[in-house]
């Protein structure tokens, strides 16, 4: 029960981004979530798995067989749409019961596992209800026992939570995690929502324009981007060009910086990762890598609180700290959150991230 | 007080323009009502006497009772035509995958509307007057020229429904559950489109009883419908016409109705025989 794609590319005829030479493996039982900015190509790529779309050029196999030009009918894949995409003439258990219908299953079998998979996401009481009656939640439920009826060879989720609510999105979440899990399916969830990523997934692949950045476990992922860009998508980050000094040592906007240890020669340009939580308050400027300044934004987030930081040197830091009174004159960089990362202002992805939404831009790149 | 001065005044004006349409709808059928009723009318504001006379020289009249019957024969059988063409060409529009080619097939189904029917009847006419295709007067000749001018208003109904439905996302769930062709088109778009096939059927049904220009330069003698056969009645005594004119009127009510009805079983029909 696997995912794997060789090295797949695909180029619409008209406009659209397409994808280039992505190569992924997903594994048996694997939650791999695949994000990026809109146009990144994500979306091309649940096509091509599922078999909407023919990559011009390398391939997909499932289970170890080649897809080829393999209808999506016969790949055998649970598809949930953005849209749940309920079929709005048929019940509950009509549209949970039809792709049973199609591999001929019918009579008491059928009846079985349509109300089991309606039990499993608590809905066998509403069975005979029409879809149009159902909450977004509800419907996205009904979606996803309808995708899994069939015991399909693998799950794939098409932002499956962008058009519910907040509150709903999150306890989705746990569900869609907890069905996966019970399943025990390779599946590929594809979101903008890089919150929603970090949660859920087991690896998160990070696409821009058409190419796969980095893929990791959400930890490494955070911890540890491969290149600025993957650094800026995911979570928060105060990103700085720099030059290496040596092999503890950064030259920054900032100043000259105690760096956690790197593998970069000396000079080389880089880009510099600081994590906003990472940064401590400092009594005053005698401490490694200690700058004055002042608070000018600060914004109360409940339990976190995040803030500007107007550093002497120049350039202002975004900061995160979970003490509602600290209002410090100097704040620290301990060395090793100064990440050195490689720098990707050069090359096909060289442009600094385009905005996306608030959640996943830095506040305060310079 | 701005603002109640800016709502108060439209809800004036519509409801005036209401008045007037509805006036304009409704007085000259009431009158046509009043009129088939009247024993005489000339030169009154309206008929004198109360009579039954000229609905039953209708009914022994035998070439409009024969143009009643061809009038609802030529119209069921020009709704039946159009579900049958319309419905898969409806499809083939609303997913044709280049612009270019939907474009196409608008500007194609749309013409119809824009060529003057008198231009349409015409080319009948030259073509199928000639000895090779020696057609005209056929009773089907009536039915097709009937279905070129009002499939356009059932593929608008049609095409407008299966976007609106996002009926392209449904066929990829359909799809990816493991529905080939077939069982898409018979178990998820038919059942979406009965309610739109339905009000186009009566959309159909409607302008085909109601169809004058191009049936009258092609209809001929043996299969004249009721507006043409409706015409010479006004040539003479107005109670007469006025009798004939509410026939019409029933007829189309029975046309729609029974519009409503072949569209709706259409679709389940299809479905059922697949």
């Amino acid at each position: 029960m696997s995912i794997v794609l060789d090295q797949i590319s695909f180029r619409y005829d008209g406009k659209g981004a397409g994808v280039h030479d992505v190569s992924l493996a997903i594994s048996e039982g694997e939650f791999m979530a695949v994000i990026g900015p809109s146009g990144c190509g994500k979306s091309t790529l649940l096509k091509l798995i599922a078999g909407f779309l023919t990559p011009q050029t390398g391939s997909v196999a499932i289970n170890g067989q080649d897809m080829g030009a393999t209808p999506p009918r016969l790949r055998d894949l649970g598809i949930v749409f953005q849209n749940y995409a309920l079929f709005p003439h048929m019940t509950l258990a009509g549209n949970v019961g039809y792709p049973l219908k199609l591999r001929g299953i019918t009579g008491a079998s059928a009846n079985d596992r349509v109300r089991e998979a309606l039990a499993m996401v608590g809905l066998v009481h509403l069975a005979e209800r029409m879809p149009r009656s159902l909450s977004g939640g509800q419907q996205q439920r009904v979606a996803l026992a309808r995708a899994l009826v069939f015991r399909p060879r693998a799950l794939l989720l098409d932002e499956p939570l962008s058009a519910l609510d907040a509150a709903m999105r999150g306890e989705m979440r746990d569900e869609i995690r907890r069905l996966q899990k019970l399943h025990g399916i390779a599946t590929l969830h594809i979101t903008h929502d890089q919150e929603e990523a970090l949660s859920m997934a087991d690896r998160v692949t990070v696409m821009r324009e058409g190419r796969v950045l980095q893929t990791a476990t959400p930890h490494d992922l955070y911890h540890h981007p491969a290149s600025r860009n993957v650094a800026a998508f995911v979570g928060h980050a105060n990103l700085f060009d720099g030059t290496v000094l040596d092999a503890a040592h950064v030259q920054t906007a900032l100043g000259r910086l105690h760096c956690a240890p790197h593998d970069f020669g000396k000079g080389t340009a880089v880009t510099v990762l600081i994590r906003p939580e990472s940064i401590k308050a400092a009594p005053d400027a005698t401490g490694n890598n200690t700058l004055a300044g002042h608070i000018t934004r600060d914004r109360f987030l409940g339990s976190l609180r995040r803030f500007d930081f107007q550093t002497e040197a120049g350039p202002s830091l975004l900061v995160e700290t979970d003490d509602a009174r600290l209002l410090p004159s100097h704040i620290q960089l301990p060395p090793d959150a100064v990440q050195i990362i490689a720098s990707d202002q050069k090359g096909a992805t060289g442009a600094p991230p385009p905005p996306t939404d608030h959640l996943s831009k830095p506040e305060n790149t310079p | 007080m701005s603002a109640l001065a800016l709502s108060g005044r439209p809800t004036g004006v519509s409801s005036a323009a209401l008045v007037l349409y509805a006036g304009y709808l409704l007085i000259p059928i009431a009158l046509i009502l009043l009129g088939s009723f009247g024993n005489s009318w000339s030169n009154t504001l309206l008929p004198v006497g109360i009579t039954d006379r000229w609905y039953l020289q209708l009914w022994n009249n035998g070439t409009f009772l024969k143009a009643f019957w061809t009038s609802l024969w030529v119209c069921l059988a020009t709704v039946v035509a159009s579900a049958v063409i319309g419905l898969p060409l409806a499809y083939a529009i609303a997913n044709a995958r280049s612009g270019a080619l939907s474009l196409t097939g608008r500007i194609l189904y749309l013409s119809p509307v824009a060529a003057p029917a008198v231009v349409l009847g015409f080319g009948y006419m030259l073509a199928f007057s000639s000895e090779t295709l020696p057609f005209l007067g056929a009773g089907w000749l009536t039915v097709a020229a009937h279905v070129v001018v009002c499939l356009p208003y059932l593929l608008q109904t049609l095409i407008a429904d299966l976007k609106l439905q996002g009926m392209a996302a449904l066929e990829q769930a359909a799809e990816s559950l493991g529905a080939p062709f077939h069982r898409r088109f018979l178990d998820i778009v038919l059942p979406g489109m009965v309610h739109s096939l339905a009000s186009g059927s009566i959309l159909v049904a409607a302008l085909s009883i109601g169809e004058f220009q191009l049936t009258n330069l092609i209809a001929g003698f043996l299969h004249r419908t009721y507006p043409i056969v409706l015409l010479q009645a006004f040539y003479g005594a107005t109670g007469f016409a006025c009798a004939a004119t509410v026939i019409l009127l029933l007829l189309a009510l029975l046309a729609a109705v029974a519009g409503a009805a072949v569209g709706r079983g259409a679709a389940s029909g299809a479905r059922i025989a697949a």
